[in-house]
């Protein structure tokens, strides 16, 4: 039970309903009871449960069809740095301009409500409850790289989102072609970049 | 350490997930760069507020029923003569009263158009039975223990219907029993929630043999619900409203 606020509050975002956030945490507290000898005493019981809960939404809730397209345009489109592009980060963290952060927080529910599944759920694991990559790897039974990558552009594009938003609010003026310097391609391995740069002289 | 790789590891630097030397490349690099430690503000703001967001605390109905779950001995808290649930129930009263001339209570429709929604909605989800391949009598008895009700079945004086499983659901704040069957060829949820003290005035009800039922429709889905008892039960199907009339009806 000392896990239910959690659970609920991750469950609330990944379904984006009330209605159905209730009932993944009452399957998932069905399930874990009914498989609770599967859990080795000792170990992460938060990460367990979140693993049947986000196993429990992977499977039986989110909206397959429309939620695969999605994923694979969100895959293939680039994601500029001109979602963080110059301007934006300048006036963020200038203290005197409250605005966009303001405005920033107002939206960053929306922007968080807008991603695909994938993303959303592998952002809300990591930003909203806390787990390390570790743990997310394990909760979602898929490679870190994976989870450092969808978590990369998840994070992305929740920025891009908020930045969309505050340009059409006007708070700050859409990024011009100079702001896009593409690093889209270039991955966010970390093993790899060490291997990389242990290989350098 | 240059903006490339700040950039790319800066998410790893937030999170805590880079080695100590990594982390004071980096650190290095953000103390020179106006424009890295900027995307650090943003991004650091970011996390932040979306740590924020774990804060949202469990509805107390919700509370109470993984409670029962986790007891694995239901209490009675839909019995209680004081508690949220006679709100569902009052609801279910409403949709009772939905045809009445006159009506004698101040609940607001939303609450009946939510019930309904309720009804549907569990019928529209394509969630896993918690108990298949058993008769329908099996399944009644299966939810002994886990829901705080006898849960009697729509029987076998249904025509071409067949049963296809059961789970504990709920019904606006009300714990249910969801049973789904297959009639005439297509999915049919039935529903069983307490009505608690409520008991259904006369008037301009549907009345089909001695039974008051009354209809709804939403989503494209028909809704027909009957109290019984203290019980009501509740069909919702796709099929003809006719057909959900005479389900509850001949319901034995």
């Amino acid at each position: 039970m000392e896990h239910l606020d959690s659970l609920y509050a991750s469950a609330l975002k990944m379904t984006r309903n009330q209605v159905e956030a209730e009932e993944l945490v009452q399957d998932t507290f069905v399930r874990a009871f009914r498989f609770k000898k599967n859990f080795e005493w000792g170990t992460n019981l938060k990460a367990w449960l979140f693993r049947i809960l986000t196993n429990t939404f992977i499977n039986d809730y989110r909206h397959k069809k429309h939620e695969q397209r999605y994923i694979e345009r969100a895959a293939v489109e680039p994601l500029y740095d001109q979602v963080l592009n110059q301007q934006a980060v300048k006036y963020a963290s200038n203290p005197e301009n409250h605005v966009f952060s303001k405005y920033f927080k107002e939206k960053l529910d929306s922007a968080l409500e807008e991603l695909p599944d994938d993303f959303r759920t592998v952002v809300v694991l990591s930003d909203v409850e806390g787990f390390s990559y570790k743990e997310i790897s394990e909760i979602l039974e898929t490679p870190m790289g994976t989870v450092m990558s969808r978590l990369h552009r998840g994070r992305k594009l929740l920025q891009h989102g908020l930045v969309d938003y505050a340009v059409e609010a006007g708070v700050i003026a859409p990024p011009s072609v100079g702001d896009k310097s593409d690093e889209q391609q270039s991955t966010t391995d970390l093993s790899e970049f060490r291997r990389k740069r242990e290989a350098t002289p | 350490m240059n903006c490339i790789s700040s950039k790319k590891f800066v998410d790893a630097y937030l999170d805590g997930e880079l080695e100590a030397g990594m982390m004071l490349e980096i650190e290095t690099h953000l103390e020179s760069c106006e424009e890295c430690a900027g995307v650090l503000c943003l991004k650091r703001d970011m996390k932040t507020e979306l740590a924020k967001r774990g804060n949202a605390a469990a509805p107390e109905h919700l509370r109470r029923q993984i409670e029962m779950i986790s007891s694995g001995s239901p209490r009675v808290w839909w019995q209680r003569p004081v508690v949220a649930a006679p709100v569902a129930a009052a609801a279910a009263f409403m949709l009772l009263m939905w045809s009445h001339s006159t009506p004698q209570t101040t609940l607001p429709k939303d609450e009946v158009a939510l019930l309904v929604q309720d009804v549907v909605d569990r019928h529209v989800r394509e969630l896993p039975m918690e108990i298949q391949n058993a008769n329908q009598n099996t399944a009644a008895s299966w939810f002994q223990g886990k829901i705080d009700f006898p849960v009697r079945p729509l029987g076998t004086g249904i025509r071409n219907a067949t049963f296809q499983g059961a789970r504990v659901s709920n019904v606006r704040e009300n714990q249910a029993a969801q049973m789904v069957y297959r009639v005439d060829g297509k999915k049919v949820t039935f529903m069983v929630f307490p009505a608690n003290q409520l008991a259904i005035q006369g008037g301009d009800l549907l009345t089909v043999r001695g039974k008051q039922i009354l209809t709804g429709r939403r989503n494209g889905y028909n809704v027909a619900l009957a109290k019984d008892g203290d019980m009501i039960y509740a069909v919702s199907s796709d099929l003809p409203i006719k057909r959900l009339v005479s389900l509850l009806v001949n319901r034995k």
